[in-house]
């Protein structure tokens, strides 16, 4: 399990700068950033973290701490 | 049926925090300021994004990518190291000098691509966006040689036998202030080096 976590990090970690490279548009590229990052913070705090078995207090504000932080970016990021 | 009953929450696993709640509170506290030095930096690109998209063009987005996967990789190897130290396997102390190891690309090239940039002419006084780049990840950079220490702390005493699996709040604690400086970066590096 703690494998197949590894690797779904790598590619999600790849995707955006294999999409820089590749020219991708500026907001298409900030919007799949943006979600990957929600994406690999859930697996890291789930999986690595051992946040699945904590109380579920503590694991949703281990879990929101990046979702929140990426929606205050993508709204100053859309207002710019 | 009162008997069923108990069996059946007996069987269901206690929810618990891995580590110390002190160690916990000191994440926590972490993650606030690390937010909240994001959103400026985020204020800031807002209000001059011409700046930033220039500066974020004199950096190496596969520095950071080699950055990111040594970190991620440290990251699975400390979890697989408290894993198979509860199991009571053998070879926990070997992945976290691994670990250790592995982590050490992303400081040689935190540092070259410092040095890089300063032999280029940026630094912190350039603009605000070299401003924001070299504060956010020398600030960060510092915890990951803090981590580097935790690491090399819980190393050394699981094989010295110190940790053995039968008390796990050490070892968890350390491996969950490594994941956070993990995820601290994962935030940090599509911020500074791919977002325009």
């Amino acid at each position: 399990m703690m494998g197949m976590v590894y690797l779904a990090l790598m590619i999600c970690t790849a995707l955006p700068v294999l999409a820089l490279q590749a020219g991708m548009g500026a907001e298409l590229l900030s919007c799949l950033a943006l979600g990957l990052i929600v994406v690999k913070s859930v697996l890291l705090t789930d999986h690595f973290m051992e946040m699945r078995r904590a109380p579920r207090a503590w694991r949703f504000a281990a879990q929101a701490w990046a979702p929140v932080v990426i929606t205050v970016i993508a709204v100053l990021n859309g207002a710019g | 049926m009162n008997s069923q009953a108990s069996t059946v929450i007996s069987r269901t696993p206690a929810r618990a925090l891995p580590g110390d709640v002190a160690v916990w509170i000191f994440i926590f506290a972490e993650l606030a300021v690390f937010g909240i030095l994001f959103i400026g930096f985020a204020v800031a690109r807002s209000l001059d994004p011409e700046t930033f998209h220039l500066g974020r063009q004199a950096l190496h987005p596969w520095t950071g990518l080699v950055n990111t996967i040594a970190l991620i990789s440290a990251s699975y190897l400390v979890a697989s190291a408290v894993h198979r130290l509860r199991l009571g396997e053998a070879g926990s102390n070997r992945l976290l000098w691994s670990a250790i190891a592995v982590s050490s690309i992303y400081s040689c090239g935190k540092v070259w691509e410092y040095g890089n940039l300063y032999q280029q002419g940026y630094n912190l006084g350039t603009d605000t966006f070299f401003m924001f780049y070299f504060f956010l990840t020398f600030f960060h950079f510092m915890h990951v040689l803090l981590g580097q220490v935790v690491l090399t702390v819980l190393a050394v005493k699981v094989g010295r036998g110190d940790y053995d699996g039968s008390d796990m709040n050490g070892m968890e604690s350390g491996a969950s202030y490594w994941h956070m400086v993990d995820l601290v970066w994962l935030v940090l590096f599509p911020l500074v080096y791919v977002i325009a």
